[in-house]
């Protein structure tokens, strides 16, 4: 029986060991956890730099934006910011817009590209590795110069100004097939071999061994996704001509215009915008746990 | 066997059901309009404060037209994303009903056909009388021989200082009538540095889209030179019998930042952009449009003045108008007209003449107690530095290729800043390259 | 295999999985690829009627000293893409462990990831400003006396961009290098213990071959990136100064949009595409190789 101080309890806890560890065992463990958190810090820090600067600045007054020497620390202190900037245009709609578009956009492409990515990584057809050529050919292809034909596809689809001519173009994007492509490549054979032995169907391979065993890859390409629907701005400028179907990447544009920038208004909105692709990301960490891969495997 | 008929049957259901959530939105954002109202797309760019009033106005529009609708079709941005969208809207053929557009952009839109013949409306309209409206605007309008918009605001460029710096300095303020040579002096002796050598004051700063649009043509006249002949049908930089008084004026605006550094170089000026070193008080003085008492009304402690350019044989000064266009295949061009003559003859100018925008189009608007009173400063400089002044669009073949040659002047200018060539050369470049472009059969 | 045995008994399966992605990419990515590519041979001008010129948008092009520099301006971009891909490994390594607190870290790092490039491309142009921006402070406090003009220096302005672009794109891929070093099963490393391998000798002969797969999906997509890059030129240096920082695609957009050249534009894309292309072919061609070596 080992004397358990609460130093040694707090340690074990902090440290996650058992408490039969060696007092040796926990300061040597408790020395590297320490490195480890001090070069995060700084790495963590170094990123974190300019996102200090847009919450200082998104706290300011206009005349103290740009006063020298750079002021870190507000004075005064102006929370009315967040709402003034809330106000300055119809954010809530924005917000809705967003959420509408970037959620279809995701399950869309989520669900399109591991049913295609399934069958370019294990199913056998006729042009398979010709066709997936062709798929990663476009993503050479600068949106800039096919930004027209589609505007006009959609002009004849009468889709201009909808949800549709929003989520659409996004969803069809190589990207995703091409990621998850070479994750399945990644998964074992036998582990099929196994389940088709067992008389499984190819769906149901994909359903229940493939998907879940793909569990980070989905939420990475999920994550990717929504992130490239949340702050597109090019394609909705011009796709979009009333307020009420605005996103947000327009929304924060408007802040810029002809006469400057309303900088602490523009970072306090920009602030706001950030919130939702930030909780997606924190969410999606649970599938990025090795515990669930491994149980998998041994099961 | 069965067991793998019923996976299909499962996911082919699932399959169709996921395929039929697009169907969905279509159904369920139809918005079919069927009614007999006719609804007008105005596309603009602006504040959101400005858009504000404006919506006010166009409401009182709506109230006294039933039967019209207004949307307003708000293009966010510093001005690049205004003309995509305009440029892609024509392109698939929905273009707005009314778009605001400015000088150097109108020729542009006219000679590539975008925009809509708007004389014959114009003259049968007993209330568009030429003598309400500055000249300047009319001139500007025309091309041609034909109107292809309706007058809404203008803007010409002024000296504005900062009064407290002056002070400060116990510096006269600049005056009417100022040469170039008085201009350096006065301003060397407002520039602060620190211990280092580094700036911390400049004396004096443009705006930052000078060298994108060319606004150092400005110099060029008030030196007695010129860069476009025959109102822009010939690039003369670096031609005689203007090269020389061109060479002089550019020598002398390449030294504001290079020899006396009263002046950031042009393309940190572009750095700069977002942060109007006028405005931060890090600048004595800007060259600027008459659109800035707008902005300097949001800024609380700033004591600011306003008067003509110093020249250095002519006093020039451009003039820019801001005007209101019915794009060729709009859906309602009469009731647009209508809505461009109800901002251009009524209230609006006087509400225009308040926020200090710019120069309401409107004579009448501009002797109100609106126009004098609203400003603690003597607004009325800008008009009569105006009539010294020309155009800044031009309405011939370089209108077309305008944006090319902004490119072609900008890069090989900042060239000459970065010490890579001489003056001379640059201009003999851009000349050659200008002449180029404009030659090329499109 | 036995793959040999899965017949055509069933050969609709394949398109089965294959139709909804294919039928959305046909309509959406190949019909106004297509276009473009007829836009290539033609001149237009957006605003009137297309009009047929055959081969002569690519012979201006071709003796276009414009294109010709800003092709190189885009190639060296791409240098930053090994230190990108080492910096994000070396993230993804840091965080890939189970102590507490680690998603806080993971989501900072994932932040730059997350802010929209207008935001992050102006805090950047502040910080990168000559005299009054936080680097050049720093650095003057370290006693360098004339610290670079960054943005506005014609030696300076790509390395900026370069330095700006891993920062922001570092916990992007970072994300991915995660999702692949959680998916290598722990008894390799097990295994390569009990033959008494270090840290050094597990990550050469364990990790590494195991990333191979995701190395060269984010070494392809970074490099189809980098030859496309635009919104941080767009935002940050507007191709200045003197188009020290223009890069293909800024030219191609300022071509469509702003000179009124879309067939002009378009064949620059096209001939972009095509070097992507022949680059990629060639990564692909190695990748099958290695492919056949650790998976058989």
């Amino acid at each position: 029986m080992v004397e358990t101080s609460w130093i040694r309890r707090f340690l074990c806890w902090f440290l996650q060991v058992g408490h039969t560890t060696s007092r040796q065992e926990l300061l040597r463990k408790g020395f590297k956890t320490m490195l480890l958190y001090l070069v995060l810090v700084v790495t963590a820090f170094s990123m974190l730099l300019p996102f200090l600067w847009t919450l200082s600045t998104s706290l300011k007054i206009p005349e103290a934006v740009f006063i020298y020497p750079p002021q870190w620390i507000p004075d005064p202190v102006v929370w009315e910011n967040y709402p003034a900037a809330w106000n300055a245009v119809p954010f809530g709609r924005f917000f809705l817009n967003s959420f509408i578009v970037a959620i279809s956009t995701t399950l869309g492409n989520v669900f399109t590209s591991s049913l295609a990515a399934y069958a370019f990584a294990r199913l056998t057809f006729p042009g398979r590795d010709k066709i997936f050529l062709v798929y990663l050919a476009t993503l050479m292809v600068p949106g800039q110069v096919t930004m027209i034909p589609v505007f006009v596809l959609l002009k004849n689809l009468g889709w201009i100004d909808t949800y549709q001519a929003l989520i659409l173009p996004g969803m069809f994007t190589a990207y995703g097939t091409f990621l998850l492509r070479q994750f399945f490549l990644t998964i074992p054979r036998e582990l099929e071999e196994a389940a088709r032995i067992d008389g499984c169907g190819v769906f149901q391979i994909y359903w229940r061994i493939v998907l879940p065993l793909s569990g980070p890859a989905l939420a990475t390409l999920a994550t990717f996704v929504f992130l490239g629907s949340w702050n597109e701005f090019l394609w909705p400028l011009l796709v979009v001509n009333s307020m009420n179907m605005k996103t947000l990447p327009l929304g924060l544009a408007g802040f810029q215009n002809l006469y400057g920038t309303d900088w602490s208004l523009l970072m306090a909105a920009s602030n706001m915008v950030i919130m939702p692709v930030l909780l997606l990301y924190i969410v999606n960490q649970r599938f990025f746990v090795k515990g669930i891969i491994m149980g998998a495997l041994k099961g | 066997m069965t067991r793998v008929l019923s996976f299909k049957f499962r996911t082919v259901a699932r399959v169709l059901l996921f395929l039929a959530l697009p169907l969905l939105f279509l159904v369920g954002c139809e918005k079919e309009n069927k009614s007999d109202l006719k609804e007008l797309e105005f596309m603009l760019s602006g504040k959101p404060s400005e858009l504000k009033v404006l919506r006010k106005q166009i409401d009182r529009f709506e109230a006294e037209n039933p039967g019209i609708k207004v949307h307003l079709l708000h293009v966010p941005g510093s001005g690049k994303e205004y003309e995509q969208k305009f440029l892609t809207m024509a392109a698939a053929g929905t273009p707005a009903d009314l778009a605001m557009v400015f000088t150097m952009i109108y020729y542009t839109y006219i000679q590539r056909g975008t925009l809509l013949d708007l004389t014959s409306m114009i003259e049968e309209d007993p209330d568009f009388r030429k003598e309400d409206y500055f000249e300047t605007n009319w001139e500007g309008l025309e091309y041609h021989g034909a109107y292809y918009g309706v007058p809404l605001m203008w803007i010409t460029y002024v000296l504005y200082y900062n009064k407290q710096i002056f002070d400060k300095e116990g510096v006269k303020y600049p005056y009417d009538g100022m040469r170039w040579d008085e201009f350096v002096d006065v301003a060397k002796r407002l520039v602060h540095r620190d211990s280092d050598g580094r700036i911390l004051q400049y004396a004096f700063v443009w705006p930052d889209f000078y060298m994108k649009e060319s606004l150092w043509y400005l110099l060029l006249h008030q030196n007695g030179g010129r860069a476009l002949l025959r109102d822009g049908d010939e690039y003369v930089l670096g031609k005689e019998p203007y090269v020389r008084a061109n060479t002089e004026a550019l020598r002398y605006f390449i030294d504001l930042s290079e020899k006396h550094h009263i002046s950031p170089a042009s393309y940190e000026l572009e750095q700069f952009q977002g942060m109007d070193l006028f405005l931060e008080g890090k600048a004595a003085m800007k060259l600027s449009g008459s659109w800035e008492p707008f902005v300097f009304r949001e800024r609380k402690f700033f004591e600011w003045g306003v008067t003509s350019l110093p020249f250095s044989t002519n006093p020039y000064t451009f003039h820019s108008s801001t005007m209101l266009v019915v794009p060729k295949g709009a859906k309602h061009p009469k009731e647009a007209f209508k809505l461009a003559k109800y901002l251009s003859c009524g209230e609006h100018q006087n509400i225009l003449a308040e926020t200090g925008r710019a120069i309401p189009s409107l004579i009448s608007a501009t002797q109100t107690d609106f126009y004098k009173k609203s400003f603690e400063v003597d607004r009325d400089i800008m008009i009569q530095v105006a009539k010294s002044g020309g155009r800044s669009g031009y309405k011939g073949k370089s209108a077309m290729y305008r944006s090319e040659i902004y490119d072609i002047e900008k890069r090989n200018l900042e060239l000459v800043f970065l010490h890579q060539i001489s003056l001379e050369e640059a201009i003999q470049r851009i000349q050659q390259r200008v002449e180029n472009v404009l030659s090329k059969e499109r | 295999m036995k793959e040999a045995s899965q017949k055509s008994s069933r050969w609709w399966v394949p398109w089965f999985f294959l139709l909804p992605s294919f039928a959305g990419f046909c309509t959406f990515m190949l019909l106004p690829i297509g276009a473009s590519l007829c836009m290539a041979f033609c001149n237009w001008d957006i605003l009137s009627p297309p009009r047929f010129i055959g081969f002569q948008n690519f012979v201006t092009l071709l003796h276009d000293r414009d294109f010709w520099s800003y092709l190189g301006n885009t190639l060296y971009f791409m240098l930053g893409i090994p230190i990108q891909m080492a910096v994000s490994l070396f993230l993804a390594i840091l965080v890939d462990r189970k102590i507490r607190g680690i998603v806080f870290f993971r989501t900072i790092f994932f932040l730059p990831v997350v802010s929209s490039l207008i935001a992050v491309a102006m805090v950047w142009r502040w910080i990168y400003h000559p005299e009054f921006g936080v680097l050049n402070e720093l650095l003057r406090w370290v006693g360098v006396s004339h610290p670079p003009r960054w943005l506005g220096s014609l030696d300076w302005g790509k390395p900026s961009i370069i330095i700006m672009e891993v920062w922001r794109v570092a916990g992007y891929d970072m994300l991915l290098y995660l999702a692949a070093l959680q998916a290598i099963p722990q008894e390799l490393y097990e295994a390569a213990e009990i033959d008494g391998a270090n840290a050094w000798e597990k990550f050469w002969h364990v990790t590494w071959p195991m990333l191979s797969f995701v190395n060269f999906f984010v070494l392809v997509t970074r490099m189809i990136g980098g030859f496309q890059i635009f919104g941080q030129i767009f935002v940050m240096t507007q191709g200045g100064p003197a188009g020290s920082t223009t890069s293909l695609v800024y030219y191609i957009y300022r071509n469509a949009f702003e000179w009124f050249r879309m067939g002009y534009a378009s064949a620059i894309a096209w001939v972009l595409f095509l070097l992507m292309l022949g680059v990629t072919l060639l990564q692909w061609k190695l990748g099958q190789k290695r492919q056949k070596e650790t998976y058989g």
